[in-house]
C-alpha cells in the first residue's frame, strides 16, 4: 500500500473507501452491515461545486422530439426547460417557462403566459419555439417513437399518419410571448404530462444554421453544436465514457441552481456500479441505474440506502387466443396461484407492493380494486372448473421474459408456483430485447413479462392498455364496453366521477384477466449521506438543479433525514 | 512427456502402412498413457466427476427430496453448512445439486459439440484432400474464410438468430468447431493418399467413397482423437462463455457458465455462488487438459502445437 | 518476398466479399428488427426510419449499395446510436480494444516465455512441473471467473486499482491480466515444447560439438525453436484475445468494441455489427499474413507460399 501510494498519490484517496473494503472482508468472515453505518465512502473526491453520477448507458438521442429512452430522458430533462416542471416531491405541475395560465371551462385549451427568457447562445426563446417544436414532435417525417404523446394535441393523430399537415396542430402561438394549445379530450393530467422530457422547446434556428452550413442538423445536440434552455449545458461527452454539464448562466432561473458541474459516467453493470459506488467513484448511481434484488436485504441496512414507491406495474399479459389461456377461468386461476407476497418478499426484495390490481391504490385519490393476491384454494377449484382435473392435463405453456437477471428470477419463482399449487408445467424461454419486443408486437408468446412506467399521475396510463385501439395491448383481449367506459370517463369533469367509470372499467377488465399484474415497484437507490436535495417522488425524478453537496457531513454525526431533502427557492410560486 | 523421446519412428509412417500395425500402435499408445499418472489420474478424476454428476441429482432427490429446481424462498441464500455443503442460492436452491446437473450439462455440451465438430471436420477435410485439384482449394478457401470470422461473434449472431437453445448450442459451437480438424485431416490425408495400400485400392476399382471411407479415414483417427480431447475443454469454456453473456442455457437448467455468471454478480455479498461453480469449472477443465496432454504423448508423441 | 506479399494482400479481397455476403445474409435473417421498442410506434413514423436507412429498399439493392459505401470507407449509420456512424463508433473503441489486447499480450508473453524457458531448461525438474503446473492452471481458470476475483480482492479488499472504467493506467491493469492469463500458460507450454524439440535436433548437436557454450547454444538455437511454435499460435491468440475481450470489457466496464458487438447483435443494429465482423476479419486476415512472414523470416527453411 505505501510503495504504491509513493507511485501514485491519488490512491490516498482511495482510503476513505476502507470502510467499504471492510464491509466486504467482514461479509467474507460472516459479520453484518452493522459494523459499517454507510456503503463505501463518506466524503466526496471532489470540490462541493460539482457531484459524480452514473446514467447507466448512452442515450439514443438527445433531442427532445426524438427521445424515447430513459438514458437520453435523463439528460434532457436537465438540459431543457419546458413550459411547466415537476415539483421536486409532490410531481405536481409548478411554472417554468409559462409563468401563468389560463384554463378554457371545457378543460379543452390552454392558454400559456411565457416569460422572456433566453436560448443558452443568447437568443430570445418564443412561443413560436414552442409551436414549432410541439409539430416536430408529431410530424412523421421527424420519425419520432414518441411521436404518439403528441397524439394528445388537437388534430394530433392525424398529422402523425400523414393525413393532415403539421401546421394543422392545435397550437398556435399568439404573441410572442402567449402560447395557446388545444387538446383533443380535457384531459385532467394535462399538465402533469406536460413536464415530460418529449414536451421541451427545440432551437429552431440552430437546427436551420446548421442545415445552411451543411452540417447535418440532426447532430444538433452534440455538445460542439449544442443550445439550450436549462438549468445545465452539457461540455463534454467521450462516447460511452462520459458527459460532462456546466451550468448554464442563461437559464431563467439560474441563480437557484446549486452545482457548477455535474460529471456523468455510463456504466450499465448494476454491479460494476455498486462497486465504483463504494470505492466513491460515484456519489448517486442515478436515476437509471437499479439496485440488484439480491442485494436488497443487504444494503438496505445502510445509512445511504433509501427507498420510495414508484409509479410501475409489474405483470404478465396473457395472450387470450392461445390454447389453454383462451379459458378467463384458466387465467384467474393462474393469478390466484401466484403467491405475490413471497415474491416481494424474497424475489423482488425492494418492499415492492404486492398487487393483483393494475392501479396502484391512491394513486391521483384512485380506490384500488383490492383483489386478492394469493388464493391457491380457489385457483384450483377454477381450474376444476375450467375441466382440468389436474393441473398436468393443461397443455403446454410457454413463459418468455426479457433477458434480465430480475425478470429470471420472478419468472423462476412463479414457474415453481405454478407448478407447486396447480401441477401445470410451465417453461420459461428468456428472449433478447428485441427479439421479445418483436415477438410481444406479432402475439407470438402465450404468457409474457412486461413492466408500464406510468407516464403521468392518473389511472388511466395503465388502464389505457387494455383498450382495443392500443398498440401496446398484447393480450389480444378487447371489450367494447371497457372502451366505452374509458371514454366516457375521459369526457367527465367531474374527478369523482371520472374515478369512478375508471375502476368500473378496471374491474371489467381483470374479472377476464387480460394479463396477471403481480406487483407495484418501489425504488430503492443509494446517495452518498453529503448529497443534499434529492426528494422521494413516484416517478423517481431527481432533477439536477436542486442538488448540492454537503461539505461539513460528518458519518459521525449524521443529520436528520429532513434536512438532507429539496429546499425550494421561496421565490417559486406554488 | 518422456514417453515421446521413445518413439522410434516416424509416427505417420506408423499408422499409413496398414491397418494391421494400426493396431499394435493403438496397444503401444495405450501403454504409453498408462504410464502417463498425472494423466491416469485426470482420467480418472473426470470419470468421477462424470459420474458425480450423472448420480449425484437423482442420489439427492431421492435421499432429501429436492432437486436442481426445487426452492424454499424462505431459507434464501445460506453459506455452505453441513446440509448443504455448497451453500444455497438467492432462491434457497441446493447448490451443490445445482452444480452437479450444471456439470452435467457442461459435460455434456462439450462432448456432443466435439463430436459434431470432429465428425464434420473428419469428412470435410478427408474429402477436400481426396478429392484435390480445385475442389481442395475451393473447400479449403472456404476454410480460410471461416477462420477469419471472428468465431464467437458468428456463434453469438447464430444464437440470436435461431434462438436460444441447449441443442443450437452445441450445434452452433460444433458447426464453428470443425475448422481445426479439417485441416489436421487434410493435412494427414494428404500423406496417406501417396501411400501403397491407397494405390493399390483405387488401382482395384474401389470407388471412391470406400476409399475415403473405409482407407483414409479410419488411419487418420490419430490426430482426429487428440483434437477431439483438446478440442473437449474448449467447447465447455466457449459454452460457458455464451451462458455468461446470458446465450447458453436457459433457466431454470443451468450449465457451469450460468451458475457461475450468477456467481460472479452476487460475489459481493454471497462469495459462495461463485467460488463453487468456479472451482468446479476450473478442476474440470485442468483434468481435462491434462487428459487431452496425455492423449496426444501417447498417439502422437510428434505432434505439438 | 514482396512480390508475395502483394500477391497474398490481393487474395484477401474475395475472401473479405465472402465475408461481407455471409454476415449480410446472417444479420438480416435474424428476427426482430431495429425498430421495435416497447411503445407502440406509428406506421409512418416507422416508414420514415426504414426510408432514412435505406430498410424500405430490396435486400440485394440495400446489399450493393453497401459494397458501394464500402468501398468509399463509409460503413454506415448506426440505429442504436443514431447520432454517430459506424466508423466513429469503431474509431472511439477499437483502439480501447486494441490497448487492452497489447497489454495482455505483453503480460503473456513476458510470463508464458519466461516459465517456458524455465521448463525447458530445468526439463523434469521442480521448476519445470511447477512451471507447467501453473501454466494448466492459469488455462484452466476462465477470463470470467479470474475477472471478478480480482475486482473482489485487489480493488475492493484492497483498493490497490479501480474495480472498473477506462482513463489513465490504472485501469488497464487488472483487466489486462485478465485477458492475458489464459494466453500466458498457453505460451509456456509451447515455448517450453518447441524448444525441447530443438535439443533433439541435430543442429544443436552440431552446435555442442563445435563447442559452444550451453548458454549460447540456448540463446542462440533452442529459443529461436521454442519461438517458432509461439509465433504461429500469435495469430490465433490475438484474434482470440480480441473476442474474448467482450467478457472482460464487461466485467470492467471498458468501453471497447466488445461489448458493443453483443449490443448490437441484440439491438439489431444491422450497420455496426457488420462494421465490427468486417473490421475484425479483416484484422485477422493481416495478422494471419504478419504471422506468415515473421515466421518464414525466423524459419528459412519455410517457404512463404
Amino acid at each position: 500500500m505505501h510503495v504504491l501510494a509513493a507511485v501514485d498519490p491519488r490512491l490516498y484517496q482511495y482510503r476513505g473507501s476502507v470502510a467499504a473494503g471492510v464491509v466486504v472482508i467482514c461479509l467474507l468472515a460472516g459479520c453484518g452491515p452493522q459494523e459499517s453505518h454507510y456503503f463505501g465512502t463518506t466524503s466526496p473526491r471532489h470540490g462541493p461545486s460539482e457531484i459524480w453520477i452514473n446514467n447507466a448507458g448512452e442515450p439514443e438521442w438527445l433531442d427532445p422530439s426524438k427521445c424515447s429512452d430513459g438514458n437520453g430522458g435523463e439528460i434532457i430533462a436537465n438540459t431543457f426547460a419546458g413550459l411547466v416542471q415537476p415539483h421536486p416531491a409532490t410531481l405536481e405541475p409548478l411554472p417554468d417557462l409559462a409563468s401563468r395560465w389560463d384554463v378554457s371551462p371545457d378543460g379543452r385549451t390552454y392558454t400559456f403566459h411565457l416569460r422572456p427568457s433566453q436560448w443558452s447562445d443568447g437568443r430570445p426563446l418564443t412561443a413560436h419555439d414552442f409551436v414549432y417544436s410541439f409539430r416536430r414532435l408529431v410530424d412523421p417525417k421527424t420519425a419520432s417513437k414518441y411521436a404518439t404523446n403528441g397524439f394528445i394535441f388537437k388534430g394530433g393523430a392525424a398529422v402523425g399518419r400523414g393525413e393532415a399537415a403539421p401546421e394543422s396542430l392545435g397550437v398556435r402561438a399568439l404573441d410572442d410571448l402567449t402560447l395557446e394549445v388545444e387538446l383533443e379530450d380535457p384531459l385532467p393530467y394535462f399538465l402533469s404530462f406536460l413536464t415530460f422530457y418529449s414536451f421541451m422547446p427545440i432551437p429552431r434556428h440552430l437546427l436551420e444554421d446548421l442545415e445552411a452550413r451543411g452540417i447535418d442538423p440532426e447532430l444538433w445536440t452534440r455538445p460542439e453544436h449544442v443550445v439550450c434552455n436549462g438549468p445545465y449545458r452539457m461540455t463534454e461527452w467521450v462516447f460511452r465514457q462520459r458527459m460532462v454539464f456546466e451550468k448554464n448562466p442563461r437559464y431563467w432561473d439560474a441563480e437557484h441552481v446549486g452545482l457548477e458541474r455535474v460529471r456523468v459516467a455510463m456504466v450499465e453493470s448494476y454491479t460494476t456500479a455498486l462497486n465504483m459506488y463504494a470505492a466513491g467513484e460515484f456519489d448517486w448511481p442515478g436515476s437509471n441505474t437499479s439496485l440488484p434484488a439480491e442485494f436488497m436485504d443487504y444494503l438496505s441496512g445502510f445509512a445511504d440506502f433509501r427507498r420510495d414507491p414508484y409509479l410501475a406495474a409489474y405483470f404478465y399479459w396473457i395472450n387470450t387466443e392461445a390454447e389453454p389461456l383462451d379459458d378467463p377461468l384458466v387465467r384467474r386461476a393462474l393469478s390466484l396461484a401466484i403467491d405475490r407476497e413471497s415474491l416481494v418478499k424474497y424475489i423482488a426484495r425492494g418492499g415492492q407492493i404486492p398487487s393483483a390490481d393494475l392501479v396502484p391504490d391512491g394513486l391521483a385519490g384512485y380506490r384500488g380494486l383490492g383483489l386478492p393476491i394469493f388464493d391457491p384454494k380457489e385457483a384450483r377449484r377454477l381450474l376444476a372448473e375450467a375441466g382440468y382435473a389436474d393441473g398436468s392435463e393443461v397443455p403446454p405453456i410457454t413463459l418468455i421474459y426479457n433477458t434480465s437477471e430480475g425478470h429470471k428470477q420472478v419468472a423462476e419463482a412463479i414457474q415453481q408456483m405454478w407448478n407447486k399449487e396447480l401441477g401445470i408445467t410451465v417453461e420459461l424461454e428468456n428472449q433478447e430485447w428485441k427479439v421479445f419486443l418483436s415477438n410481444a408486437e406479432l402475439m407470438n408468446f402465450q404468457i409474457c413479462r412486461m413492466g408500464w412506467t406510468g407516464d403521468y399521475a392518473d389511472p388511466f396510463t395503465f388502464l389505457e392498455l387494455l383498450t382495443s385501439d392500443c398498440g401496446n395491448n398484447h393480450s389480444n383481449w378487447s371489450n367494447p364496453e371497457y372502451d366505452r367506459l374509458l371514454q366516457a370517463a375521459n369526457r367527465q369533469t367531474d374527478p369523482a366521477a371520472r374515478l369512478a367509470r375508471l375502476r368500473e372499467a378496471e374491474a371489467l377488465a381483470l374479472a377476464e384477466q387480460p394479463l396477471i399484474p403481480l406487483y407495484i415497484y418501489t425504488r430503492s437507490q443509494l446517495i452518498k449521506p453529503y448529497v443534499r436535495g434529492i426528494d422521494g417522488n413516484h416517478q423517481d425524478r431527481h432533477p439536477w438543479k436542486y442538488l448540492s453537496i454537503d461539505e461539513t457531513f460528518d458519518p459521525a454525526d449524521p443529520p436528520a433525514a429532513d434536512a438532507r431533502a429539496v429546499a425550494l427557492p421561496a421565490e417559486t410560486p406554488l | 512427456m518422456t514417453a515421446s523421446e521413445r518413439s522410434p519412428s516416424e509416427p505417420a509412417a506408423d499408422q499409413a502402412t496398414d491397418l494391421v500395425v494400426g493396431t499394435s500402435l493403438w496397444a503401444d499408445a495405450w501403454k504409453r498413457l498408462r504410464r502417463n499418472r498425472m494423466a491416469v489420474a485426470s482420467g480418472g478424476l473426470i470419470l468421477l466427476l462424470a459420474v458425480a454428476c450423472l448420480v449425484g441429482p437423482p442420489l439427492i432427490a431421492a435421499t432429501w427430496g429436492y432437486d436442481e429446481q426445487t426452492q424454499d424462498l424462505a431459507y434464501g441464500p445460506q453459506p455452505p453448512s453441513w446440509e448443504h455443503p455448497f451453500g444455497t442460492d438467492f432462491y434457497g436452491r441446493d447448490l451443490l445439486v445445482r452444480v452437479l446437473s450444471g456439470g452435467r450439462v457442461s459435460l455434456t455440451v462439450g462432448f456432443l459439440a466435439a463430436l459434431v465438430a470432429a465428425t464434420i471436420g473428419t469428412v470435410y477435410g478427408a474429402v477436400s484432400s481426396y478429392a484435390g485439384g480445385l475442389v481442395d482449394a475451393v473447400m479449403m478457401r472456404a476454410v480460410d474464410v471461416l477462420y477469419a470470422l471472428p468465431y464467437m461473434f458468428l456463434v453469438i449472431i447464430l444464437v440470436t438468430i435461431l434462438g436460444k437453445s441447449l441443442l443450437l448450442v452445441f450445434l452452433a459451437l460444433g458447426a464453428v468447431g470443425w475448422l481445426l480438424t479439417a485441416r489436421v485431416v487434410r493435412g494427414q490425408v494428404m500423406s496417406l493418399k501417396q501411400q501403397d495400400f491407397v494405390l493399390a485400392a483405387k488401382s482395384l476399382g474401389t470407388p471412391g467413397r470406400d476409399i475415403v471411407f473405409r482407407h483414409l479415414i479410419p488411419n487418420t483417427l490419430g490426430p482426429v482423437i487428440v483434437t477431439f480431447t483438446l478440442t473437449v475443454p474448449s467447447m465447455i469454456l466457449q459454452e460457458a462463455f455464451l451462458s455468461f453473456l446470458g446465450l447458453g442455457v436457459q433457466a431454470p437448467r443451468a450449465s457451469l457458465g450460468a451458475l457461475i455468471n450468477d456467481g460472479a454478480n452476487q460475489m459481493l455479498v454471497f462469495w459462495w455462488t461463485l467460488v463453487f461453480p468456479g472451482s468446479v469449472m476450473a478442476v474440470m477443465l485442468f483434468a481435462l487438459n491434462f487428459l487431452g496432454d496425455g492423449v496426444r504423448d501417447a498417439l502422437d508423441p510428434r505432434m505439438r502445437r | 518476398m514482396i512480390g508475395s506479399i502483394l500477391r497474398r494482400l490481393f487474395e484477401l479481397v474475395p475472401t473479405i466479399l465472402v465475408i461481407v455476403l455471409a454476415s449480410f445474409a446472417l444479420v438480416r435473417l435474424a428476427p426482430g428488427s431495429p425498430f421495435s421498442s416497447e411503445k407502440e410506434i406509428p406506421p409512418e413514423v416507422r416508414r420514415q426510419l426504414d426510408a432514412k436507412y435505406g430498410f424500405d429498399k430490396p435486400l440485394p439493392v440495400q446489399f450493393l449499395r453497401y459494397l458501394g459505401n464500402l468501398a468509399r470507407g463509409d460503413l454506415g449509420l448506426s440505429t442504436k446510436y443514431p447520432q454517430r456512424t459506424v466508423n466513429e463508433i469503431i474509431a472511439a473503441g477499437f483502439p480501447v480494444t486494441l490497448t487492452l489486447a497489447a497489454v495482455a499480450l505483453i503480460w503473456s508473453l513476458l510470463v508464458g516465455i519466461t516459465a517456458g524457458i524455465i521448463g525447458a531448461v530445468r526439463q523434469n525438474t521442480v521448476w519445470d512441473h511447477a512451471a507447467m503446473a501453473a501454466a494448466l492452471v492459469g488455462i484452466s481458470i476462465p477470463s470470467f471467473v479470474l475477472g471478478p476475483l480480482l475486482v473482489l480482492v485487489v480493488s475492493l479488499r484492497w483498493h490497490l486499482l479501480p474495480p472498473a472504467g477506462w482513463g489513465d493506467w490504472r485501469h488497464v491493469i487488472l483487466p489486462g491480466l485478465t485477458l492475458g492469463t489464459i494466453y500466458a500458460a498457453s505460451i509456456a507450454r509451447l515455448t517450453r515444447g518447441g524448444m525441447l524439440e530443438v535439443v533433439r535436433s541435430d543442429f544443436i548437436r552440431t552446435a555442442r560439438a563445435k563447442g559452444l557454450s550451453e548458454r549460447l547454444v540456448i540463446w542462440r538455437h533452442m529459443l529461436k525453436g521454442g519461438l517458432l511454435p509461439v509465433v504461429s499460435y500469435l495469430g490465433p491468440a490475438i484474434a482470440s484475445m480480441l473476442t474474448g475481450s467482450v467478457v472482460v470489457e464487461k466485467i470492467f466496464n471498458v468501453p471497447g468494441i466488445g461489448p458493443y458487438f453483443v449490443d448490437a447483435a441484440f439491438n439489431r443494429d444491422y450497420f455496426l455489427v457488420m462494421g465490427i465482423v468486417l473490421l475484425y476479419a479483416f484484422f485477422l486476415l493481416v495478422m494471419n499474413l504478419v504471422v506468415d512472414i515473421t515466421y518464414s523470416l525466423l524459419d528459412p527453411r519455410i517457404e512463404s507460399s
